[in-house]
């Protein structure tokens, strides 16, 4: 089923330029260069360490670049609601994962009125109620992935959507990240599972040691 | 209306949370009535000495207690990175400050009237002020506790040495808020209205300055690593 929000979604072209991040002596990444559109869904893919996580803390105004610029811009000027769903999932044990939404909800002044379909549609009604810290690791991802949904984002980051699910509940959360593109939603998505984010993906970049190659969209548009 | 609003939602969360675990009230309470007890004890058996040394010495209960509170709270927004998620949803980002000090207030001040309480039966000052009359010195002491904590806190932030950096930056903002909080219920308990008014109005104060320096800072200092 797909749940489009109530609320307008500006329409968005984010740029980054020059992009670098030093940890200590250590070079995360490094001229890092992209410009993405609202409606696209963009793969960054890359073996672990390669830079994914810090670029995607990076892109959402989590920590700042060493050099280069992030920019952000909106049609109408408006502010451009992110969100950004990493490993830890940002949520609160002794919540349970409808209050989850529903905080994360109110806070960005999104529609609570869509939470229950959010949860529905990664197959999480049944968990609705239950309290955060009994649930599963694959369960909380996708809790995590609702919640951020549930902010009404213009831009979506997701970190390793797929880790820890099995290939149906994994089948569900690609479903919804081409949904949330399709929905006019600038997604971009770490990970390093290829075959099913292949398939996801507009465009790919390819990560390693902390330096971008883009390898185009062979399979662009596959999920629409 | 925003900032008020989501603060609002922002401090209900914490209680609810808290109330369902416990875990953070249990360890001040314990913390704190324990410390009442044996400093209690040590102060020996004059009642009047006793007396006296009420009200300091449920102030610095309160001041440690508020410690051990102040990191279970904030450890309800690190664990998972639940801060991450707060600060890119909330529009105001003020709004997480003022909200954990409206939460923080609320588990202090109500720890606070237990320690009185507590001070009424252990050390015997029930025959000079009622608790309705400690009540406002409990509320704005907490206020002014609960807002100058909450931004260290943020300020500190989550490094190997919180654990001496916190006491240390904290413990000397405090001392006028302990200063006003003793002197005024002793006045209180003198029955001397007028002076007990007077250091009212100086934690109402206190109480104003460290929020408003939270709620100008915040967005600066609170901001998840």
């Amino acid at each position: 089923m797909l749940v489009m929000s109530r609320t307008r979604r500006p329409s968005i072209v984010l740029s980054a330029r020059g992009l670098a991040k030093l940890y200590g002596g250590t070079l995360a990444l490094v001229g890092f260069e992209l410009t993405a559109r609202s409606g696209e869904l963009v793969v960054i893919r890359g073996p672990n360490a390669s830079g994914k996580s810090t670029l995607l803390r990076l892109l959402a105004g989590l920590t700042s670049p060493s050099a280069g610029t992030i920019n952000v811009t909106s049609e109408a000027g408006e502010r451009v609601a992110v969100a950004f769903v990493g490993h830890a999932g940002h949520l609160f044990d002794d919540l349970s994962a409808e209050e989850n939404l529903i905080l994360a909800a109110r806070l960005a002044g999104a529609d609570t009125g869509t939470v229950m379909s959010q949860l529905d549609r990664l197959g999480l009604a049944a968990v609705a109620g239950s309290r955060c810290r009994g649930l599963s690791s694959g369960t909380r991802r996708r809790v995590a992935l609702a919640r951020g949904l549930a902010t009404d984002p213009a831009v979506l980051l997701v970190d390793e959507p797929f880790a820890g699910l099995d290939a149906g509940a994994a089948d569900l959360v690609a479903a919804v990240l081409a949904e949330a593109r399709n929905e006019g939603r600038l997604v971009i998505v770490a990970s390093h599972e290829d075959a099913r984010s292949e398939r996801l993906a507009d465009r790919t970049i390819e990560l390693a040691g902390g330096r971008a190659t883009e390898t185009g969209s062979a399979a662009a548009g596959q999920m629409r | 209306m925003t900032l008020a609003r989501d603060a609002l939602l922002l401090a209900h969360k914490d209680l609810r949370i808290e109330l369902r675990s416990r875990a953070g009230l249990a360890a001040t309470m314990t913390l704190g009535a324990s410390a009442l007890v044996i400093v209690g004890l040590a102060a020996g058996p004059d009642i009047a000495q006793l007396r006296n040394l009420a009200p300091a010495l449920t102030v610095i209960a309160l001041l440690f207690a508020a410690l051990v509170l102040a990191e279970r709270l904030d450890a309800i927004d690190r664990e998972h990175e639940a801060l991450v998620g707060l600060w890119l949803s909330v529009r105001d980002k003020r709004a997480i400050y003022l909200g954990k000090a409206m939460a923080m207030t609320v588990l202090l001040s109500a720890l606070g009237l237990v320690l009185w309480l507590l001070a009424f039966v252990l050390l015997d000052v029930r025959a000079d002020v009622s608790l309705l009359g400690i009540l406002p010195f409990v509320l704005l002491s907490s206020s002014a506790t609960a807002s100058a904590t909450v931004l260290v806190v943020a300020i500190v932030g989550a490094g190997e040495r919180r654990v001496l950096l916190l006491p240390v930056l904290l413990m000397p903002m405090l001392v006028p808020t302990l200063l006003a909080t003793v002197n005024g219920s002793r006045a209180l308990m003198a029955s001397d209205a007028v002076t007990a008014a007077g250091w009212l109005v100086v934690l109402a104060a206190e109480a104003a300055l460290f929020i408003g320096l939270g709620l100008l800072t915040y967005e600066f200092v609170g901001a998840p690593e």
